[in-house]
């Protein structure tokens, strides 16, 4: 063997392996970028979706309080702490977008003791939920019933007007996740 | 040097398959996440379209009917409290209801009515 030859047998090999480690290398990094790139779209849908769910039940449980009178119809007059199970749907208004005060009265009543209950019952179990009835001009607070929203955190806000004795009122239902 | 040139090659080959197996340890884990997500969105959709229909029947008032088809890819159907629970290939979704009173807890396949009576839904 020449020394010529030697030197293009030896040098070939070494130009494939080179070539060989830099398209793994390409591949490599290709792959990690796809893998990073599917876990960051994984993550943002996930969020997107669980803020749209949250949105949903919030309008859900506004509609549920302003439309309807509740089940049994007369829900006030049940103890909340002992005939809960006798509570099938809370409603707030004795007419649409009446609000009646007696039942106003009762959810601020059970406030402490069935405030787990009255929220599983508006369909929201698994958020904490804040209900704030004002005057139309939000200066004069007339009832509040839930938790107090702390921190800055994801939230769904829904604002109806209603009519609480003879005078216009806002409904504001804020839920969140804690 | 020839010998040399086999080393090489095979040290390398060994750090890619390496690396390789690592990369397809896992993928394969985010390929079982996409079909347990497949699962969980298809779940989803079905809970929340029987829980949309109910919540509305129950909001628009006694008397309100409104008719769906469930077939057996919607899975398991059944309703506890104030909650649609939709189970399908080991993958369980709820969905909240405004309302507890329902006349049933299992919904089969087939047309179902879901009917505003007077406040009790029925679902027949």
């Amino acid at each position: 063997m020449t020394r010529q030859n030697w030197k293009q047998k030896t040098a070939k090999a070494q130009i494939w392996t080179f070539d060989f480690l830099f398209a793994s290398g390409v591949l490599v990094f290709l792959l990690l970028i796809f893998i990073i790139s599917w876990n960051d779209l994984s993550i943002r849908w996930n969020s997107s979706e669980k803020y749209r769910e949250l949105k949903i039940a919030a309008l859900y449980a506004a509609n549920s309080l302003l439309t309807t009178l509740g089940d049994p119809p007369s829900w006030e007059y049940l103890n909340l702490t002992t005939e809960i199970d006798k509570l099938h749907a809370i409603g707030l208004v004795n007419s649409r977008n009446m609000l009646d005060n007696e039942k106003l009265i009762a959810l601020k009543t059970y406030q402490n003791s069935s405030y787990d209950n009255i929220k599983a019952t508006l369909g929201l179990a698994k958020y904490e939920m804040n209900i704030m009835i004002t005057d139309k001009y939000a200066n004069t607070t007339h009832y509040e019933f839930g938790m107090n929203i702390t921190k800055k955190k994801q939230k769904a806000v829904i604002e109806r007007l209603a009519i609480l004795n003879d005078s216009l009122s806002i409904v504001k239902l804020t839920v969140w996740v804690e | 040097m020839r010998a040399q040139g086999s080393a090489e090659f095979l040290i390398v080959l060994s750090c890619v398959v390496i690396v390789v197996l690592i990369l397809t340890m896992i993928y394969s884990g985010q390929v079982t996440n996409f079909f347990q997500s497949k699962n969980v969105l298809s779940a989803k959709k079905t809970a929340y379209e029987v829980t949309s229909i109910i919540n509305n029947v129950y909001l628009v008032g006694n008397g309100t009917q409104y008719t769906i088809w469930i077939d057996s890819n919607n899975g398991t159907i059944t309703i506890s409290g104030n909650n649609v629970v939709v189970e399908k290939n080991k993958v369980k979704v709820y969905a909240s209801l405004l309302t507890k009173n329902i006349n049933t807890t299992f919904i089969t396949t087939g047309y179902k009515k879901i009917k505003n009576n007077n406040g009790l839904i029925e679902i027949d």
